[in-house]
């Protein structure tokens, strides 16, 4: 191993002496340069990209609150969810207790709508 | 007056690094280019250790130089501010050597034959010194590319730049033991891979 610590060391004194490389590519700090006067103008982008998306999300938004709000109210409205038209619901509201006899002819109604009428 | 002008009013006065720096904190991102030409080539010599593209050298330097200019307000100005820089330089090749990070195994036969001929022929002089020199260096690389990047980067700057531990310590926020341990470490894992690839005469 003591021969391979030599190989090493050889190996590192040749790599030492070679000069390091420091040659700059033609205008390189131009390039930078750019890239730093670049920067600002992204960072005040992003900024307008971001005020842009939140306008854009107004809409959606005010809908979805729209959406929720009825959403929340319809089930205090009680038969409003069922009934086919809003002012139908009163009709049923004032609904007297029905007979025997009506309470057939209803049924009766619901199934066959053209056998009433007697 | 213009800031271009002011730039090179500065540049030709032979302006000061804290000068430059205090103007481009001020606001005039023009002053920063004279730092540039001036530390540009030592960042260059830098990336070139660590990378072997010449493109991915130009984006390391380039990062360099990107990230100095965006953390300059954290410059404090109680060191050099070449040695700030090569803080950033070390820290932003580390970040390359991670995301770049090979461990290849070598053995003999991915030797090239200069690189055999430079094994065949240690301690005998050459006339092709720089072929020679060139087959050595290709050998280094191949036993840095087996190592971890911190241990890489340490052996470069101790081995290779002739930096003392105590300036490898600043550079690399270890401490001093630490160098010396991942160092020696580093050593017995380079010599362990030589010896796969020295020829047998030498085992």
């Amino acid at each position: 191993m003591k021969k391979m610590e030599d190989i090493l060391e050889r190996l590192l004194a040749e790599t030492r002496e070679i000069p390091a490389n420091d040659r700059v590519p033609y205008a390189f700090e131009k390039r930078i340069m750019a890239h730093i006067k670049e920067a600002p103008a992204t960072l005040a982008d992003a900024w307008s990209v971001w005020a842009q998306s939140l306008w854009k999300a107004v809409v959606p938004c005010l809908a979805v609150l729209v959406m929720v709000a009825v959403w929340m109210k319809a089930p205090a409205d009680g038969s409003g969810a069922t009934t086919p038209q809003g002012n139908a619901a009163p009709a049923v509201a004032n609904f007297e207790a029905p007979g025997e006899e009506d309470l057939e002819s209803i049924v009766m109604l619901a199934i066959d709508p053209d056998s009433t009428g007697e | 007056m213009a800031s271009s002008d002011i730039n090179s009013a500065m540049d030709a006065m032979g302006a000061t690094d804290k000068e430059l720096i205090a103007e481009v904190l001020k606001g005039n991102p023009e002053s920063f280019e004279p730092l540039v030409v001036k530390y540009q080539p030592r960042v260059f010599a830098i990336a070139r250790r660590y990378a072997r593209r010449e493109d991915e050298v130009e984006d390391i330097v380039q990062t360099v130089f990107m990230k100095a200019y965006s953390k300059l307000s954290s410059y404090r100005g109680d060191a050099p501010f070449e040695h700030w820089l090569m803080r950033t330089a070390t820290f932003t090749c580390y970040d390359f050597l991670r995301k770049h990070q090979r461990n290849r195994e070598w053995n003999a036969t991915d030797l090239s034959t200069e690189e055999n001929e430079w094994l065949e022929n240690v301690g005998e002089d050459n006339s092709e010194k720089e072929a020679h020199q060139s087959a050595a260096k290709a050998l280094v690389d191949r036993l840095l590319e087996g190592l971890k990047p911190d241990d890489r980067m340490i052996i470069t700057m101790l081995d290779l730049e002739r930096k003392s531990v105590k300036e490898i310590a600043e550079l690399t926020d270890f401490t001093e033991s630490n160098v010396k341990v991942r160092a020696h470490r580093a050593r017995d894992k380079m010599k362990k891979t030589l010896a796969t690839l020295a020829p047998e005469k030498y085992l």
